[in-house]
């Protein structure tokens, strides 16, 4: 099958996005069976190395993908830049509607890790999203005019 | 709002070039195979720049590569 580099990001994407919101669950409900308490525990670095989970790989990748390209090979073109302006779009839908329920869990004082959370939630669905955007795009096509 | 699709003949016309691959039609318009394959599949409607580059490439006027197919729906026309 004929697949496009920008497509192999969005699968990267995809993959690391769910292995590191899927290591972050794991690890907070180990910690919690220790001591019953999900938001007790200290959060910080497993959440900032999950991140680096989601984010890293796409841009080892991405990274990869430039370094081998020869020169005379073309880079994203108008329609690779197309669909990745859809899935930003999407993307930023995500991330404004976590931005909205964090603000509210801010106003109502709630625990630092649940606000902590949910923005790692919102940044992991962000780019879950965005990767599905970009692979429905070169799926199944793009929206004519 | 009267709805279409944009239809092509790419595939013909490449067939009529001497079979020009999609790849090489593709780096005559400066894009890459498989946005080739995707406008010929009708899964992308170029630019409008690019609809020219395609028509320039194949040294055809545009209005023979590509063509806009309206959807007609019951009643319209009678």
């Amino acid at each position: 099958m004929d697949v496009s580099s920008e497509e192999r990001v969005a699968w990267v994407g995809v993959a690391s996005g769910s292995a590191g919101m899927l290591v972050f669950v794991a690890l907070a409900l180990i910690h919690a069976l220790g001591d019953g308490r999900l938001a007790g525990q200290n959060y910080t670095i497993p959440m900032i190395l999950c991140v680096f989970v989601m984010v890293a790989p796409v841009w080892i990748v991405r990274g990869l993908l430039a370094r081998g390209r020869k020169k005379t090979d073309l880079g994203p073109d108008e329609r690779d830049r197309d669909i990745a302006r859809r899935a930003d779009q999407a993307k930023f839908q995500v991330l404004l509607f976590a931005c909205v329920v964090v603000l509210s869990m801010a106003f109502t004082g709630t625990e630092h890790f649940w606000i902590a959370s949910t923005v790692f939630a919102g940044l992991g669905f962000s780019l879950l999203v965005g990767a599905g955007v970009q692979i429905a795009g070169y799926r199944r096509g793009v929206p004519t005019w | 709002m009267n709805r279409g699709r944009l239809g092509n003949s790419i595939r013909e016309l490449r067939a009529g070039k001497n079979n020009m691959t999609q790849a090489e039609l593709g780096a005559l318009v400066g894009v890459t195979r498989q946005t080739i394959i995707a406008i010929e599949q009708g899964k992308y409607s170029p630019s409008l720049e690019s609809a020219f580059r395609i028509a320039h490439a194949l040294n055809l006027p545009i209005t023979e590569v590509f063509r806009y197919e309206f959807e007609t729906t019951v009643g319209e026309g009678d």
